[in-house]
């Protein structure tokens, strides 16, 4: 790929206090706009209206969560090479996605429950009425509401799909972070 | 004349370049289909808000209603502007890289394209949240569509560029 010089040989040094330091950040983040937003929705009125606050967090931090690739890359760069590869700020990208999704979910999902055991329940209830309220009929929310009460693997394989996708949008800002931050791919 | 060792060092950079290529296209193909949403498989409107798909972008997207497009009927997992990133980053990993071997501007103006295409998103949702003006679904995903073009001309532009290494 990309020519090796003297700066590049930094480059096989170890990434992973960056890959750890923007995973734990962007985590935290992300599991906060989540419960931030469980809550409001939760505590909120059934509203259609596109202008409130849980929307509005939602349109500023759309795709934020994405960036952590680009964190540990710039982190990488700035602390242990001046240089590396397109391919190594993939990797560096993945593993921060990887690590950023899994520890969001963990978070959300496991540790959460255990402060407040009926946020799930809430969450499907508030989340019932809004639906109500933006005009699906009965027969789709019965619908909709068996399928959010049965056993049903849709949430699992969601959130596998959702730490995939996680990592796989970070391996893309970390690869771009390669290119805007590494001084060995300017051609 | 090449030596047997430039030779190999040479198709051994041809290949890395390749399975990067590669790569990125299979990553934002699959990325493209998911954010289509379950309407893409026909699914009934009722199931939207249980379906993978949507739990899967449900940490990147606000996934508005009336800020989404719908297929089939059903909404997309994403937004008009995600939809407008995702789709012109796969279109622009096909399309770029062949495009890079004749016309291929410097990496710090894509770089530079990039972060405007940033700006003004930042500018359109600021100006969107303060009154000053209504983005529509359009607006959205004509400035999604810009970075994700921005993005895949940074990744790939130059991976098939006819270079002065490759001479």
């Amino acid at each position: 790929m990309e020519p090796e010089t003297n700066n590049s040989v930094n480059s096989s040094s170890n990434y992973w206090p960056s890959v750890i330091l923007a995973s734990v950040i962007f985590g935290l983040i992300s599991f906060a706009l989540t419960i931030g937003a469980g809550y409001y929705t939760i505590n909120s009125e059934p509203s259609n209206s596109v202008l409130n606050p849980s929307t509005i967090v939602g349109a500023i931090t759309c795709l934020f969560t994405a960036f952590g690739g680009m964190l540990a890359v710039w982190h990488f760069t700035r602390e242990k090479a001046d240089s590396l590869t397109i391919g190594k700020g993939a990797l560096i990208g993945l593993l921060t996605g990887l690590i950023i999704g899994l520890l969001s979910l963990f978070l959300t999902n496991i540790v959460w429950p255990l402060f407040d055991p009926s946020y799930s329940d809430k969450i499907i209830d508030a989340t019932i009425k809004t639906m109500q309220s933006r005009g699906m009929t009965q027969e789709q929310l019965q619908k909709m509401s068996d399928m959010m009460h049965s056993g049903s693997p849709w949430k699992s394989i969601g959130y596998a799909v959702n730490v995939v996708v996680f990592a796989f949008l970070n391996m893309v800002t970390g690869m771009v972070g390669a290119k805007m931050f590494s001084e060995d791919n300017d051609q | 004349m090449l030596s047997a060792t430039q030779t190999l060092t040479k198709r051994s950079r041809v290949f890395d370049r390749l399975v990067t290529y590669l790569g990125i296209l299979a990553v934002t193909t699959g990325i493209f289909i998911v954010a289509l949403g379950p309407g893409l498989f026909g699914s009934d409107p009722a199931f939207w808000y249980t379906s993978w798909q949507r739990v899967a972008f449900s940490s990147f997207c606000h996934q508005i209603p009336a800020r989404s497009y719908s297929i089939n009927g059903v909404q997309m997992a994403v937004c008009s502007r995600c939809i407008g990133i995702y789709g012109s980053l796969w279109i622009g990993s096909m399309i770029l890289p062949l495009a890079g071997r004749f016309f291929l501007p410097t990496l710090s103006f894509r770089k530079q394209l990039l972060v405007a295409s940033m700006v003004i998103i930042i500018i359109d949702v600021i100006g969107c949240l303060a009154g000053l003006w209504t983005d529509t679904n359009i607006t959205r995903l004509i400035t999604g569509l810009f970075l994700g073009f921005c993005t895949a001309w940074v990744l790939t532009g130059n991976l098939f560029a006819v270079t002065k290494q490759s001479i």
